[in-house]
């Protein structure tokens, strides 16, 4: 988890600033391209509106 | 618009910024002053210190870990693009490399200005595509062994990469370590070699 940032989404477009916390989360290569890719893990920095609950 | 008739970066940069001149929004003075600043006071120099400094004291190599951003502003550097700094340590058993695979979000206070090679768009797709191909082209042969983990500079975020102390570096002060360390390295685009 970091810390709170202002959402660029709605700040750039003059909805407001939306300061939200951004999660960083790791993705499995496999998970995202599929089991030929190479084996490694991607970390992406989303922001909570980005994520949704365990389904 | 085919793609050859479009006016390259460098020409719609120019066009943005006299547009935003004439109508007062920046100063260019400003902008001249930001410029030189980074070309020439600030670059990867500060971040070779911080790596140098974590080799030689491991008090700070856990600060600069646990907190990036303070423990690099010990040092003096700060600034923008500096606000939320997250240390990576290189191990024997992972590599990390960083990109910004939206544009070029890069650790200004501690490595300057990024390089072009940062900005281009075949790094930055195919870095998060296929890195271990992209690092040997880049020639780093990362061990078949070692974990690959790459982080894109997708927030606020920025990533600079503790590279390890290589062997027979034992008896060398932070002076001398700082001389070693390169830009590349702290991206995790190299590693650090003992001359």
């Amino acid at each position: 988890v970091r810390p709170a940032h202002v959402l660029p989404d709605t700040h750039a477009v003059f909805e407001g600033e939306n300061p939200q916390y951004v999660y960083t989360v790791g993705f499995a290569s496999t998970e995202l391209w599929g089991d030929d890719a190479e084996r490694f893990t991607l970390h992406v920095d989303l922001f909570e509106s980005y994520l949704e609950g365990d389904r | 618009v085919t793609e050859t008739r479009r006016p390259g970066p460098a020409q719609r940069t120019e066009a943005l910024e006299s547009l935003l001149v004439e109508r007062g929004l920046i100063d260019p003075a400003v902008m001249d002053r930001f410029i030189t600043t980074y070309e020439r006071d600030v670059g990867p120099l500060n971040g070779a210190k911080v790596v140098a400094k974590a080799w030689t004291e491991p008090g700070y190599r856990e600060r600069l870990l646990a907190e990036g951003t303070s423990a690099i502003s010990e040092l003096g550097f700060a600034g923008p693009q500096g606000e939320h700094i997250v240390v990576l340590e290189q191990s024997d058993d992972v590599h990390h490399v960083v990109v910004c695979t939206l544009c070029s979000c890069y650790p200004w206070p501690v490595l300057g200005l990024p390089p072009s090679w940062y900005k281009d768009p075949a790094y930055r797709a195919r870095v998060v595509r296929e890195p271990r191909t992209v690092l040997h082209e880049m020639g780093l042969d990362v061990p078949a062994g070692k974990q690959i983990e790459v982080w894109d500079s997708s927030s606020e975020v920025r990533y600079l990469v503790l590279p390890q102390r290589p062997a027979g570096t034992e008896d060398w002060d932070a002076e001398a370590l700082t001389g070693l360390v390169t830009r590349d390295a702290m991206v995790g685009v190299a590693v650090v070699e003992a001359p």
